[in-house]
């Protein structure tokens, strides 16, 4: 069975105490940024972890990146995003979210890191969340990363080719579809913007754009799709690419993740 | 007395098999208890907001409200209201919000904000522009919205911007849907 029926909050915890923190260490030396009460409880062997974290941060400098991780069991697995800033001092809110397979019952523990590429960071006070969920999945579509890097000038989508086995299979008609990317990208020209597409049988598509302070700055990113009203049985799923005209956008594939589940709506 | 050895025989034949039926070992354990229900806690669509028919330009600035910020009401979703099934604590509230928007200022930052009840309850997303004019496609999530009482609410979609200049939110492509989580 590959539809998700059951799903537990482990953990609902923010920054203690609430108050702004700054962080100027440089990546890849990453430090603690929350919860200070860092561990949960894993009911099952064979379920998986939904990790979601909110933060809102800024940092000084103008095109400096801000770097988050989520480490679980001090390090034995990590995910990391990245977001760039136009204005020094200007606040963005992001909210990134991995599922991890294969992490066996019982007690772990799971840091929100933070590094900065230059000047000092400042997380606000207002949003600063981590969730931590249980359900009893698989997905029903893992894609691995894959490829190269990708480049593209065509400000029309076009294909990335991941994941490469991209077939999965809908057993009700009456659940949605969750789809969870995590894929790195940058652009050669600041202000620049690439676009990513989720597409569903060659044709539903969603589309996330982003734009870039600085040219050469990578961004780590996570995308969320609900899907309704899909039909039971074969369907295929895509990433496809853009950038902005005349300019080069670059997606690293070879640093993305892809799951699908489906939910069922009771 | 053949015949009565033979009977003595069958009985002792007999009570030889009852006590060996009696020491062929304790009986059987029982089966293993089986393993503890899986906890069902649905994830439920309670609410799902249509596009609106155009986009919303919001030309910044203005006063502040109640509250001190300059927040305004984007007048989407039209018809925002929802029910929540259980009570408190027992499930909380995901917002997943898709709003594509565009600011006119390089640099210059975004709020938007999902507010429940007028403002009772809710999440505040930011977003600062590279770029003038550029468009932005990004995923909202909000963290899970708690301590909400059982029972009808409304949800609007609220902006500001600092410093002010022009944001266009294009609700004619935004998606709002609120699900509920039961907590076990």
């Amino acid at each position: 069975m590959t539809i998700i029926s059951s799903m537990q909050l482990l953990k609902f915890a923010g920054r203690v105490p609430a108050v702004e923190t700054t962080y100027s260490n440089l990546y890849p030396s990453f430090i603690n940024a929350y919860p200070t009460d860092r561990t949960f409880t894993k009911q099952r062997d064979n379920s998986e972890l939904w990790i979601l974290t909110m933060i809102d941060h800024r940092n000084n400098l103008t095109n400096a990146i801000n770097f988050v991780r989520a480490s679980l069991d001090n390090g034995l697995r990590t995910q990391d995003w990245a977001a760039d800033f136009s204005r020094g001092g200007a606040l963005d809110a992001h909210t990134y979210a991995v599922n991890w397979s294969g992490i066996p019952a019982g007690v772990h523990t799971i840091d929100i890191q933070a590094a900065v590429s230059a000047g000092t960071a400042t997380w606000s006070t207002s949003v600063d969340v981590v969730q931590v969920y249980e359900i009893d999945g698989p997905a029903i579509l893992v894609g691995t990363p894959t490829l190269a890097p990708f480049a593209t000038v065509n400000p029309s989508l076009i294909p990335t080719g991941f994941p490469q086995n991209n077939m999965f299979t809908k057993e009700l008609a009456d659940s949605e579809i969750w789809a969870f990317m995590n894929i790195g990208h940058m652009n050669s020209v600041a202000g620049a913007t690439n676009t990513i597409g989720m597409v569903i049988d060659n044709s539903a598509m969603k589309t996330f754009a982003n734009d870039f302070a600085k040219g050469g700055n990578f961004k780590m990113e996570t995308m969320i799709w609900n899907i309704k009203g899909l039909s039971a049985g074969q369907h295929s799923f895509d990433v496809e690419a853009a950038a902005s005209s005349g300019t080069t956008g670059t997606f690293f594939v070879n640093n993305a993740d892809l799951s699908l589940y489906e939910v069922a709506i009771v | 007395m053949k015949n009565d050895s033979s009977a003595v025989l069958v009985v002792a034949t007999l009570a030889g098999l009852a006590l060996l039926t009696t020491r062929q070992g304790p009986p059987p354990p029982p089966p293993p208890p089986p393993p503890p229900p899986v906890t069902q806690s649905p994830v439920k669509l309670i609410f799902e907001a249509q596009p609106a028919a155009s986009p919303f330009t919001y030309p910044g600035g203005g006063g502040a409200d109640a509250r001190g910020q300059y927040t305004v009401r984007t007048g989407w979703p039209i018809n925002g209201t929802f029910t929540k099934q259980y009570d408190g604590n027992t499930s909380h509230l995901w917002g997943d919000l898709y709003l594509p928007y565009s600011g006119s200022a390089l640099g210059s930052n975004v709020y938007i904000q999902l507010s429940i009840d007028n403002w009772t309850y809710g999440f505040n997303w930011s977003d600062v522009f590279a770029k003038g004019g550029n468009v932005k496609r990004q995923q909202m999530l909000s963290h899970a919205m708690q301590g909400i009482p059982a029972g009808n609410h409304t949800v609007s979609i609220n902006v500001y911007q600092v410093p002010a200049s022009t944001t266009t939110l294009y609700t004619n492509l935004a998606e709002l849907k609120i699900y509920e989580v039961k907590v076990v």
